[in-house]
């Protein structure tokens, strides 16, 4: 559902505003990749753009405004070319998505039956994924932190991209890519192999240690004691999505950019940080407040505060629950004063 | 140039090197399989052997080997796709036992000309990289990896062994960006290795003039296929015969060609139906290209997951008849249980007119 004119124009100060200051953070080859935005009035996406600098990049964000930007994981040698093939593709990077809703334990709240919002129990549990996930990647897989691009996804999730220079690891395929899922989701895990490979009945295998490679060391630092059983490799197992991992020709959010379902940065993280992530007003860049007209009820926690609102009754709120209602089609904007804009910490080197 | 090597692991010497060898210079395909076919004795008796399962005995000659290795590949290529199967897995398999008679330290040269790049962590000890297994009351057992290998280059490297629990990376010792890996770990790394270059070169050989320059050959070689093989080939359902369509698919195949619009079923039922009887998924994208709506990337998206690449990796089946009537796709009474079973029918008919 498009936004109202007014409402539109709201949104467009604040997102313009934003872009100005934000530090966006862009691949090194910028101009090798695909440029990709959904339009705010519209909602069309806008794909097979190129840019040759980071300015350009950002006066284009400043000027329209996009909804969602999106630069490609693939690195093609033109681009801009709207065929595959005509592109040449040059090789991708990796990339996983840990999606909050979609774990145990994550309890979600509705805002009059139109939008789930996800809770801390949701972030949390995406928090403790996306741990073992950095785990596997850098002490399994060899990448350094320096290669990891770790993210908040702005909404409900986790983006880690691995921006690896390694030509072995860009040019793999789409099915080679599903083998490094199987690795991290545990599909097709044979416990009795890794964990009781000896070779007579008499020998009492070893308790898997930190120390260890492969599955035996996640079990030792993720596991529960000294239990190794189906159940506990579940909990372990980090479940990125497949889809995500396997495409070679996916687009990822821009890191630092505005998501247009939540209007809150994309922001980075460093592996320090992860734990002390919290969905709350510190993400947002916007100090201000709003008078806005709520197209429904409700009562609850809505990005770390006690939000109540009550259908078509004018209603102060900080000026981020605003963006976030109005660009949830959830509320209309009456009046709103912007104090001021936040320069972000860019978080990552 | 050591002779030895060359006599062991044939493999390794490129066509390219070996005609520099024959002629002294590059010369063509051609004028190469001239000369080659001087060999086809030698060659006859190779491709007996990996159909016999016999041990064979490589020329101490390098360019005996060589030679004798590279035309049993053509042979085997224009005879029967049986015998270049046979072919390959046979000399995999010596390669792989070549392999396990080396010195360990030997071993990682010997992979790098056959494309397989490892590192060799042996050490003083040999052991390498030390894991302990378990206790007895001996002492510690332990397991030795005395190789490693960057996980990308496994997974390229063991792809088509990836379906073996054993060879699966989940299931596998994964340290700082590496593979460890075992000695035999590595003869069966070769071993794939050299299939994956025979089939390569077959293609290379897969020309007419092949077939002209060494006609008899082949023919005897096509001999060498046992009977059991040629009968079960003709009892085989011929692929991609689309004269063989059912009713019901052949219109939903027709009615695309017209560029009209097919629903959710009718797709799902001609998407998996072109599948199973062997066509790929670019085929069958191609194929529904003239659907008014057609786009690439989301046609692609769904055949690949009915073909079980994607999502659940189930491989979707055809439509019964039964469903296709309860859902008004079906349009004559074949008296088959499903398309399937009409198309193996007809497909085969044609195939012995």
């Amino acid at each position: 559902m498009t936004l109202s004119r007014e409402n539109q124009k709201f949104v467009r100060e604040l997102f313009s505003y934003y872009y100005k200051v934000a530090p966006i953070k862009l691949p090194k080859d910028l101009s090798s990749r695909e440029f990709a935005f959904q339009t705010l009035d519209s909602e069309v996406y806008v794909r097979h753009m190129s840019f040759m600098s980071e300015t350009e990049v950002r006066t284009y964000l400043i000027l329209n405004t996009p909804k969602q930007a999106y630069y490609s994981t693939a690195k093609y040698l033109n681009p801009a070319a709207p065929d595959f093939s005509e592109a040449v593709w040059q090789g991708s990077e990796l990339m996983f998505d840990i999606d909050s809703d979609k774990l145990p334990n994550c309890q979600t709240i509705s805002i009059g039956g139109v939008v789930e919002v996800v809770t801390d129990s949701c972030i949390e549990a995406a928090k403790n994924s996306l741990d073992r996930l950095v785990y596997i990647l850098e002490q399994h897989l060899g990448f350094s932190e320096g290669e990891l691009l770790i993210y908040f996804s702005g909404n409900r999730g986790f983006h880690v991209v691995v921006a690896t220079e390694d030509p072995e690891w860009l040019g793999l395929s789409s099915t080679h890519r599903l083998e490094i899922v199987d690795y991290i989701t545990a599909r097709s895990i044979n416990i009795k192999r890794i964990f009781g490979a000896v070779p007579k009945k008499k020998i009492k295998p070893a308790p898997p240690n930190i120390s260890d490679g492969g599955w035996r060391s996640l079990i030792a630092k993720f596991g529960e004691g000294s239990e190794i059983s189906d159940e506990v490799v579940r909990k372990v197992a980090v479940a990125v999505d497949p889809v995500v991992t396997q495409d070679v020709s996916r687009l990822v959010r821009i890191p630092n950019s505005i998501n247009g379902k939540s209007g809150l940065p994309a922001r980075l993280l460093k592996v320090d940080n992860i734990s002390e992530f919290k969905l709350d007003s510190s993400l947002s860049p916007y100090d201000g407040y709003a008078i806005v007209k709520p197209g429904v009820s409700f009562e609850g926690p809505l990005l770390g505060r006690e939000v109540k609102l009550v259908k078509d009754v004018a209603t102060k709120v900080d000026i981020d629950i605003a963006l976030y209602l109005v660009l949830n089609n959830l509320a209309s904007i009456l009046r709103y004063s912007l104090n001021h804009v936040k320069k972000l910490d860019e978080y990552h080197h | 140039m050591k002779a030895s090597l060359y006599s062991r692991y044939p493999v390794a010497l490129s066509l390219e090197d070996l005609s520099k060898l024959v002629a002294g210079r590059s010369i063509s395909l051609g004028e190469l399989i001239e000369q080659l076919k001087n060999y086809g004795d030698k060659a006859l008796n190779r491709l007996e052997c990996a159909v016999r399962g016999a041990v064979y005995k490589p020329y101490e000659n390098a360019l005996d080997e060589v030679s004798t290795f590279y035309l049993a590949i053509a042979l085997a290529q224009q005879a029967h796709g049986w015998l270049l199967r046979r072919l390959a897995d046979h000399e995999g398999k010596r390669v792989n036992s070549e392999i396990m008679r080396e010195r360990d330290d030997d071993v990682v040269s010997i992979l790098k000309l056959l494309g397989v790049d490892v590192e060799y962590i042996g050490g003083e000890g040999g052991c390498g990289h030390r894991v302990v297994l378990g206790r007895s009351s001996s002492g510690e057992v332990v397991a030795c990896y005395p190789y490693r290998v960057a996980i990308p280059r496994y997974i390229k490297y063991a792809e088509k062994l990836l379906t073996e629990p054993s060879w699966k990376l989940v299931n596998r010792y994964v340290l700082k960006g590496y593979v460890y890996l075992s000695k035999k770990d590595l003869a069966r790394l070769a071993e794939e290795s050299v299939k994956r270059r025979i089939m390569e070169y077959a293609n290379i050989f897969s020309e007419q003039f092949v077939r002209d320059v060494l006609g008899d050959y082949i023919e005897r070689a096509r001999s060498l296929v046992p009977k059991q093989v040629i009968e079960r080939e003709k009892k085989a359902v011929p692929g991609k015969v689309e004269s063989a369509f059912p009713p019901c698919i052949a219109s939903l195949r027709e009615a695309l060609r017209r560029g009209e619009h097919l629903s959710h079923h009718q797709r799902f039922a001609l998407a998996t139906f072109m599948l199973s009887i062997g066509y790929s998924v670019d085929e069958v994208v191609d194929t529904f290209r003239t659907s008014p709506d057609f786009d690439e990337k989301i046609a692609r998206y769904q055949i690949e997951h009915l073909a079980g690449l994607r999502g659940s990796r189930k491989k979707y089946l055809v439509y019964s008849c039964e469903k296709m009537k309860s859902l008004g796709i079906c349009i004559a009474n074949c008296g088959t249980k499903t398309p399937l079973q009409y198309y193996r029918r007809i497909a085969r008919g044609l195939e012995t007119l």
